[in-house]
């Protein structure tokens, strides 16, 4: 297989517009405007006239932020790569590089999906929906409950009740 | 680990915040997520799901996304239980199709299934997912069974995704109706299919006026003769055809707003593309799997018979691949496979006579046996691609094989090609990057890469990878060879591993 590194020059981040992000402990992060515009949310905001100076996402604490951006910066990379790459070659990065990322506990994950569903980012928000529906997969009820802090507060004889009732499911 | 702190914690909580605020964790989602998270499950997880807790319970009555695998339920069953398996199947998707939110629509219904599975079960899920307004249907059909899906998803409003699939060695066939209006369908793909009727595609596509996305994956075309692919909006097109021996399709493409096409298939089959003036990427894959085997087989006993077999279609497949080429002038980016490349500079008079200007070209993505015949080809399109910025080449071994008849029959086949002495000279004034794997320092190899060193002029970067079959002693003597090309331009980084 050819290398995957880049056969062309990446976009030129110096001449592009910058924005600069606080989250929401205070934190400022200067973004290029595509890395920017990944996020719906921001997107529409500039839309709307609120892209000059400073903008303030109240739901993004710095250490999500900065995390998100990450995302953000390599997607819009892999984005300019998968115009001119072999179709396989940039396929093949982008899920190696998500895989990588997304490989994360379930507190940060949470953090992420929130962030993600905030901002509007579906790419992000899809790894990280798909990284949960990964954990569910195949896993008996109590470990998913003890996973992801699920209390049970079923009776025993109601739990025993829906099992028969989707005995359908249980098979 | 990430900090949580207090304040973050009760704005994103605000949904559930009347329960206590004591984990922020999965269960405290938005409904909306969490039924985002289950629609990437298949149901028989979904269903299971409601045994979590009460918030539980009925969530996935609500799901629009509904994924139906019939594996799921297969363990190591006996033939005899194999219909049990079939029937418990069959019996959970009507249940959950069944028992789910009646005022909720499907957007997506995902089912693979085999030819146990009751093919007029099928007909009626389908139907039901008809009326719940589907946007994305989905059936992997097992084993060659022919695929019959009911008349109404030829004619449903809101279909916008249709992918057909089957899974199998044969292929399965598939009849299309002769009526077909989908408005809003979008995305169309195939895969191992054949096809029995040539009118029947072709009226297909005049019924989805907003197609954008269309694939054939290896499916068969054997019985058509001629195919029309006409279509105003597609961007998307991939031809890659399954053949038969005896397959010789003519494929006519008039999409003029075509963005990405990729063909692959065999050389018997004729390509016909109009003009595609917004193309961004080509990706050429031809072979011609059955000739060398016929070829191969004569090589045992007779190699002048294989010669004369080789004879006969190289003149005419060179003909078809720079026909291809011909009408891909547009392109930004171009990936050509090692048939392609053979056959485009098979016959000499066709590259002296079309002079084909590729002068949006700025990446060249190539799979050579980087014999004498290709890098012709590849030095023709270098010099007709004025804007060209990357060259990415990965090599295959077919140029030093270790069976010597075989060496013999291709060095006769292909060095009847060969313009030797009178290698034009030309500069590549945009050339910054190259990339070359697999590398095994032959000859030619060595030629082609001394070629580009001395002509292009702003090369920036040279990546060579090895191959793996190379000793480290071959490795030793061609870093030295490459060395003293570059004695000239100091400026140019080479990376060798």
């Amino acid at each position: 297989m050819a290398s995957s590194s880049s056969s062309l020059p990446s976009p030129s981040s110096s001449s592009s517009k910058k924005f600069i992000l606080r989250s929401s402990d205070g934190k400022h992060f200067e973004v290029d405007e595509a890395v920017a515009l990944q996020s719906e949310m921001i997107k529409q905001m500039v839309e709307d006239g609120f892209g000059g100076d400073v903008i303030p996402l109240l739901n993004v604490s710095s250490i999500v932020l900065s995390k998100v951006i990450d995302y953000c910066k390599k997607h819009v990379e892999l984005d300019f790569k998968k115009k001119m790459d072999g179709d396989n070659e940039a396929h093949e990065e982008i899920k190696n590089w998500d895989s990588e990322y997304i490989n994360v506990g379930v507190d940060e994950l949470y953090h992420l999906i929130m962030a993600a569903n905030y901002l509007h980012i579906k790419g992000l928000l899809d790894l990280t929906c798909q990284k949960v529906a990964d954990i569910i997969k195949g896993k008996q009820p109590e470990q998913i409950r003890k996973i992801f802090n699920i209390e049970n507060d079923f009776t025993p004889e109601e739990e025993q009740e829906i099992r028969k009732e989707h005995s359908w499911a249980f098979e | 680990m990430m900090e949580r702190n207090t304040k973050e914690r009760k704005k994103s909580n605000d949904e559930d915040s009347t329960r206590e605020v004591k984990d922020m964790l999965i269960s405290n989602l938005p409904h909306h997520i969490i039924l985002h998270i289950l629609s990437f499950l298949d149901m028989k997880h979904v269903v299971r799901t409601s045994i979590l807790s009460r918030r539980w319970r009925h969530l996935w009555k609500s799901l629009q996304y509904l994924n139906f695998d019939h594996n799921l339920f297969s363990s190591f069953y006996s033939i005899g239980q194999r219909s049990r398996r079939e029937q418990s199947f069959t019996n959970f998707v009507s249940r959950v199709l069944l028992l789910r939110n009646h005022t909720t629509d499907i957007v997506k219904f995902n089912i693979s299934c085999d030819e146990h599975c009751c093919v007029d079960s099928l007909a009626t899920w389908i139907l039901v997912a008809i009326s719940y307004n589907i946007q994305e249907l989905q059936l992997q059909a097992f084993r060659d069974i022919d695929i019959r899906l009911p008349r109404e998803i030829y004619t449903c409003n809101s279909l916008q995704t249709l992918k057909l699939k089957s899974n199998s060695f044969r292929l399965s066939a598939l009849t299309l109706p002769g009526s077909v209006s989908l408005p809003l369908l979008k995305y169309l793909s195939f895969e191992s299919i054949s096809f029995m009727n040539d009118k029947s595609i072709s009226n297909f596509l005049s019924g989805c006026p907003v197609l954008e996305n269309l694939f054939f994956d290896y499916c068969n075309f054997r019985p058509l003769k001629y195919l029309l692919i006409s279509s105003l909006q597609l961007k998307e097109l991939v031809i890659d055809t399954d053949d038969d021996y005896d397959s010789e399709c003519h494929f006519k493409i008039d999409t003029p707003n075509l963005k990405y096409f990729r063909c692959g298939g065999s050389m018997r089959n004729e390509y016909t593309l109009l003009d595609m003036p917004s193309l961004d990427k080509a990706n050429i894959g031809m072979r011609i799997e059955d000739e060398i085997y016929i070829m191969y087989d004569h090589m045992e006993t007779d190699i002048a018979m294989a010669m004369s077999i080789l004879r006969s279609f190289r003149e005419e497949y060179a003909q078809r691949m720079m026909k291809i080429l011909r009408s891909l002038g547009k392109a930004k980016a171009l990936t050509l496979s090692p048939w392609t490349l053979e056959f485009a500079s098979g016959a000499p008079a066709v590259l002296e006579q079309v002079h084909i200007p590729f002068c949006n070209l700025r990446c060249l993505r190539l799979t050579t046996m980087c014999s004498t015949a290709s890098l012709r080809l590849i030095r023709y399109l270098l010099e007709n691609s004025p804007i060209i910025e990357a060259l990415v080449m990965e090599l295959m071994q077919q140029c030093c094989p270790s069976d010597i008849r075989r060496t013999l029959v291709m060095k006769s086949f292909y060095s009847r090609s060969i313009g030797r002495g009178s290698e034009p000279e030309f500069t590549l004034c945009h050339l910054k990057s190259v990339e070359i794997s697999n590398f095994l320092g032959c000859e030619n190899e060595l030629r082609f890469l001394k070629f580009l060193m001395k002509n292009a002029t702003k090369l920036e970067k040279v990546i060579i990878t090895s191959s793996n079959q190379a000793t480290v002693r071959q490795k030793m003597k061609w870093r030295k060879k490459i060395k003293s090309f570059l004695h000239d331009s100091p400026h140019i980084m080479t990376v060798v591993t």
